[in-house]
């Protein structure tokens, strides 16, 4: 088991390396000149030369990339072009945004997603199966964004109940210490802010949770379905057990490994779904300052950032791969 | 067992022998005509699909011109059943000419990387080796991205516009297929047909060609539908971004773009029906992909 | 089936779902939500949303108020509180160039002279008077007595002469550091023509502790103008000495009406009023202000609404109606100082013909455009001055809007089938019409406004196709003349019709098509222009702007389509803002009763 970690681990390295060769590269061939976006209107060509020269930007390309790798070892990705701030800084900053948004959006999806598929499982061929089959088929259907839209539409425009976006309300003054509001508040004591940020979170971690939900649930459905048609079911039942205990004792520890793997394969989806979200609920997290930065070109942080978002993926995807090797003894660790 | 059991067995056989044979292919078509959902995604694909088709020639549409500022932002009504957009433009019409461009680089896009992507996954698993591993590590860089952010990527590098959106989507869904075929290649590469073929000297593009191409074309089939979904909610999602179709012309998720600003003005129409038409298109293709991945294997069919 | 654990499901399922969408949690007062649970069985969030609904909503804000953890600022008015769009850049008023930092800048420090309320005539600031020599190359001030800085140093002028320094000597310790750590002093070099030898000084001295006197290398038009900018402000010596390098910790300390106290990183700058302002009549009249950072829109009309800032900036356009037909709220309206135009670039073959420009003009139909994306807030323009200057001419008649005379003045210059493609460098390529990819005060709906005046081109049979990038490369490329027709605008910086019309259409001294301006070379509008702007009087100086709108006009050497008076919105209790049409706003006026 151990072996089949270190190498799985092993594994990943050429693709990081992979990767933040591409994405350098990538932001290096766009066209457009940091510099320029600095001085705006007034850019002169005097000028511009002065902050490529600053920027670093006149020396050869493999001495850049070296540079940019030696800082990110580091843990530097360099500073914003149009702000100055420390891309590592700002990541750390807003990132837990961007957790506190996918886990709400997770979580929505487990716990409405996992008992809907197994309920629809057990109770084949029910009003309950058919609705939420088509309520899974629709989600899954989803597009993120307008879905976003029509949650403020309804809750924040017509029925005034929930808030249009952003963490807080624009006047609350919070000094939060990690940047999870949720556990800050509680941290704090401050219950007011905790509901706060419940409210603001609601509507952003619905939409963003719809397509894993339905996702889930129609895994599930169909995990325990190819289950509860076993042999060894069918034993269970006739040994007289209850229906309860085949279905968690029995069917259930055998469905789960199917829904790991989809729920880990969930993390690049919110990943991409967060960036539409963020952007439609002004959503102070690291997808849309990414969006941001492409618009602005500010080199520093779309590379900082796709690279962060890589790594957090090659690694989400590791973790689930370890996972599904430790559950599953059938794997062979080769 | 009785004589009479066996003789009735026998006949059976018999009958069934007679019949003409049933390919796989036509088997699979009477599995999906005879689900009800995959019938409803059928339907609604081909009626968007019609619509992409004949709308732009049956009520030819100037995008150009088309601008009526009096009647900015108009509730629908008889006259305008979907309302107007911010130009005074009416919302029906321009989902109904918008269908050309979210199916026309959702359908082209899959073809290409179906294309594409099924080479790659062809030659990396036939020819092993370090062509394997050089192609699959590409590959692998590519997926070690969130699809969408890729392709955000690559517009931000190229420009904005719906022929650099089609071409961002293609490129990150190639890795998708160039891994389905290279499993389906390395799962029947050691079987005795295809080491039959090699025995008998013939040669590599030939065995390529004419026995692992057919097995790998039914789960590409059905990827290749899903993927249609997929790709019409990138292209829509790009569109909303900014960096899909430009304007003056129609497209779902650029019309929804433009009508953001006037969500918190309580303009439902310019909101609401755009996506709905995103999120109807997805939904038959999706229902379409999951029938046919029913028809075509049976053995994944659950119930 | 048993169905007892499938029903515990349903309210697992159902209660989490409401815990997720918390609808229940309105406020910290609300009961917490496990009263829900009789309403769980549903199973569904819909049901729980009756229960919440709370405070109705004003008619303009989209999000009702809701109780916020930290209390509204005690409702003592001795504090203005202004919400601004974003954060300030840096306060040190030397290296910036944005708005939101010059607010700051404006009311902690001061110039020689500064615009007059809502006009930008020059009045006298830390100056009492001036005088100019008939060559119009030496000026002389003479420096109001008793001023102080905030840090109890003496303003006079040594502070001046070292402040001057700064800015434009590179071996000045303060300015090098600055540019070793990436900042640019871009007004300056913009204004007084560069650093060191460039710059236009020969010059400047402290004759005694209350008289400057600059020399100049030329005779400059527009030089009180450009002293009356906010960058132009003066530290105490002492405290510029003493600052640290980096922007966020540099305290700035001025003269003006109000001394810096704190700026806390993404939420606002606090300033309190300085006893010792040597202008009494104008002293501060509130004891605290507070500039907050809310760059969200929606929510900065939220907290103007709540009560919890009392004046903004950065209203949408859609939402002016709706604040100037609310008795809570007073709309001001900054006076027009910004031009959107549209220009041609004359590598392009077409464009060289008159009647082509001519039909490009008479076929945008600008009233409509400007009524229906600006708010209200717009005025149909016809020359590149807004009507402010006083360069402005105010005889001059626009192209009318007519698409049959556009489609007759093409088939007159050879399009009889219209133009859709043109000759560009030497290539034929379809004709592109470039729009900005972001929101600029001359333009709040680049993109929309596009869009409009191209469905109107293409009425007349001018078909264009609508291309934009972004933001950087837009400007790179128009910097380059590398867009055949496109959309841009101006902001003015200090009234002087110079910074409109000569930046733009003044050539240099060789006489060079300027490549940023789409290579326009009109040779006697540029030497018109050129001759106006070292020219010392003002009374000889406008008749030849006027003169110049009228040529640009007579020849379209550019559409210019319009004026935006950018709106602030205010809680009806505040008195006394002031706007002025460059954004150099003082708060010293202010009162919130």
């Amino acid at each position: 088991m151990l072996r089949y970690v270190i190498k799985r681990v092993l594994t990943i390295v050429p693709v990081i390396l992979g990767v933040s060769i591409l994405v350098f590269g990538f932001i290096r061939v766009i066209p457009g000149d940091v510099a320029t976006v600095m001085l705006g209107e007034r850019a002169t060509p005097e000028n511009v030369a002065r902050i490529r020269e600053q920027l670093g930007l006149t020396k050869p390309l493999y001495e850049q990339y070296l540079i940019f790798m030696g800082n990110a070892l580091r843990g530097d990705l360099g500073t914003s072009v149009l702000r100055g701030e420390p891309v590592t800084q700002e990541i750390i900053r807003r990132f837990p945004a961007t957790i506190e948004l996918t886990l709400g959006a997770i979580l929505i999806a487990l716990v409405v997603g996992i008992p809907a598929g197994i309920i629809s499982a057990v109770r084949r061929g029910t009003w309950f199966d058919s609705l939420s089959m088509l309520v899974a088929l629709t989600g899954v259907s989803m597009p993120i964004f307008w879905l976003g839209l029509m949650l403020i539409l309804l809750f924040s425009v017509f029925l005034h109940i929930l808030p249009t976006g952003a963490r807080l309300d624009g006047a609350t003054r919070f000094e939060p210490i990690t940047n999870l509001l949720l556990l800050d508040s509680l941290l704090k004591g401050n219950i007011g802010i905790f509901f706060q940020t419940l409210r603001h979170l609601a509507l952003p971690a619905i939409a963003l949770g719809t397509i894993p939900m339905a996702i889930i649930a129609r895994m599930t459905r169909s995990a325990m379905l190819e289950v509860l048609n076993q042999d060894y079911i069918r034993t269970a039942h006739a040994k007289g057990l209850k229906e309860r205990a085949v279905v968690i004792n029995h069917a259930l520890r055998n469905a789960w490994l199917p829904v790991i793997t989809v729920v880990g394969l969930q993390v690049g989806r919110l990943l991409s779904g967060a960036i539409l979200t963020e952007t439609v609920f002004s959503w102070p997290g690291i997808g849309r300052w990414l969006v941001d930065a492409i618009y602005a070109r500010d080199f520093p942080i779309v590379q900082g950032v796709t690279l962060f978002i890589a790594i957090i993926f090659v690694g989400v995807n590791l973790v689930v791969d370890i996972l599904y090797a430790w559950v599953d003894p059938r794997i062979k660790f080769e | 067992m009785s004589a009479v059991a066996v003789a009735n067995e026998q006949s059976e056989i018999l009958a069934v022998l007679a019949r003409p044979p049933r390919s796989l292919w036509r088997d699979a078509w009477r599995r999906l005509l005879s689900n009800r959902l995959a019938r409803v995604g059928m339907a609604i694909s081909l009626f968007f699909l019609l619509m992409a088709i004949f709308v732009p020639f049956v009520f030819p549409y100037n995008a150009k011109v088309d601008s009526d500022l009096v009647n900015q932002l108009t509730e629908p009504s008889r006259e305008h059943l979907m309302g107007t957009d911010e130009q005074g433009r009416d919302v029906m019409n321009r989902i109904a000419q918008g269908a050309q461009a979210s199916l026309g680089v959702g359908l082209s896009s899959v073809l290409i990387a179906v294309v594409i992507g099924t080479l790659i996954g062809l030659v990396a698993g036939f020819a092993g080796r370090w062509i394997d591993i050089v192609l699959m590590f590409l590959m692998d860089i590519m997926l070690s991205f969130p699809g969408l952010l890729l392709a955000i990527a690559i517009v931000a590098l190229v420009g904005p516009g719906l022929r650099n959106s089609l071409l961002a989507i293609t490129t990150v869904s190639i890795p998708v297929y160039a891994r389905i075929a290279r499993s389906t290649v390395l799962s029947i590469k050691e079987q005795e047909y295809v080491t039959a073929a090699r025995c008998v000297g013939a040669p590599s593009p030939r065995i390529l060609f004419r026995h692992v191409f057919p097995n790998s074309l039914s789960p590409i089939l059905v990827q290749g539908t899903l993927g249609i979904a997929t790709a019409i909610l990138e292209i829509a999602a790009l569109g909303f971004l900014g960096l899909g179709q430009q304007p003056p012309y129609p497209e779902w998720g650029a019309m929804l773009a433009d009508s953001v600003k006037y969500l918190t003005s309580g303009a439902w129409w310019v909101l609401l029906f755009p996506g709905f038409a995103i999120m109807l298109t997805v939904l038959g293709f999706n229902l379409l992909g999951d029938g046919l991945r029913d028809a075509l294997d049976p053995r994944l069919r659950v119930d | 089936m048993s169905t007892v654990w499938t029903k515990r499901l349903l309210v697992l399922l159902g209660l989490v779902a409401i815990l997720a969408t918390v609808a229940a949690c309105a406020a910290p007062t609300a009961p917490p939500p496990q009263v829900v649970k009789e309403t769980v069985v549903v199973a569904g969030p819909t049901k729980i949303v009756e229960a919440t609904k709370i405070v109705e909503a004003t008619k303009i804000v989209e999000v009702p108020k809701v109780v916020t953890a930290t209390p509204p600022p005690a409702k003592v008015q001795d504090t203005f509180i202004f919400g601004a769009q974003g954060e300030p850049v840096c306060l040190d008023p030397a290296i910036i160039t944005d708005g939101i930092s010059g607010r700051v800048i404006n009311q902690i420090f001061e110039g020689l002279v500064k615009f007059d309320k809502d006009t930008t005539n020059v009045v006298p600031s830390l100056a009492e008077k001036w005088t100019t020599s008939d060559d119009g190359k030496v000026w002389t001030f003479t420096l109001r007595k008793g001023v102080k800085f905030h840090d109890g140093t003496d303003f006079n002028a040594d502070a001046v002469v070292k402040n001057f320094d700064y800015w434009q000597n590179t071996k000045n310790p303060a300015h090098a550091a600055q540019v070793k750590a990436g900042q640019t002093y871009e007004y300056f070099e913009a204004q007084f023509g560069g650093f060191d030898n460039d710059s236009i000084f020969a010059k400047i001295e402290a004759v005694d502790p209350t008289t400057v006197k600059f020399t100049l290398k030329e005779p400059q038009g527009p030089f009180l103008n450009n002293l009356a900018m906010f960058v132009f402000v003066f530290w105490s010596p002492p405290a510029l000495e003493k600052a640290p390098v980096e922007c966020a910790n540099r305290k700035p300390v001025g003269t003006g009406p109000y001394k810096f106290v704190e700026w806390k990183a993404n939420e606002q700058v606090t300033l309190e009023a300085f006893a010792d302002y040597w202008d009494k009549a104008n002293a501060p009249k509130m004891k605290k202000v507070v500039i907050r950072n809310i760059p969200n829109n929606s929510a900065r009309l939220l907290a103007l609404s709540a009560g919890e800032i009392h004046g903004m900036e950065g209203l949408e356009p859609r939402d002016v109606a709706a604040v100037k037909g609310n008795p809570k709220f007073k709309l001001i309206l900054r006076p027009a100082n910004t031009t959107g135009y549209v220009a041609f670039n004359y590598k392009v073959k077409e464009f060289q013909n008159l009647k082509v420009r001519q039909a490009f003009a008479q076929a945008i139909n600008k009233k409509p455009i400007v009524d229906s994306f600006f708010g209200g807030t717009g005025q149909v323009a016809n020359q590149f001055q807004p009507p402010a200057l006083w360069g402005y001419n105010k005889d001059l008649k626009d192209w009318t809007y007519d698409a049959a005379v556009a489609k007759k003045l093409l088939a007159d210059a050879g399009f009889p089938n219209g133009i859709s493609k043109v000759t560009f460098d030497g290539k034929e390529v379809p004709l592109e019409f470039w729009y900005m990819p972001v929101s600029r005060p001359y333009y709040p709906n680049p993109k929309d406004i596009a869009t409009a005046i191209a469905a109107d081109w293409a009425k007349a049979g001018i078909n264009v196709t609508l291309q934009t990038v972004d933001w950087a490369t837009y400007l790179d490329k128009r910097k380059n003349g590398l867009l055949p027709l496109y959309m841009l605008g101006w902001t003015g910086d200090n009234g002087d019709p110079d910074n409109f019309v000569c930046y733009f259409f003044c050539m240099d001294a060789k006489d060079t098509p300027i490549a940023r301006e789409g290579f326009v070379a009109d040779k006697e509008v540029s030497d018109l222009l050129k001759k106006a702007a070292v020219t010392t009087k003002q009374a000889d100086r406008a008749p030849m702007y006027q003169k110049a709108e009228q040529l640009i006009r007579d020849r379209v050497l550019r559409v210019f389509i319009a004026n935006n008076q950018p709106p602030l919105a205010f809680t009806a209790n505040v008195d006394g803002y002031i706007p002025n049409p460059t954004g150099t706003e003082f708060f010293n006026t202010v009162v919130v009763k």
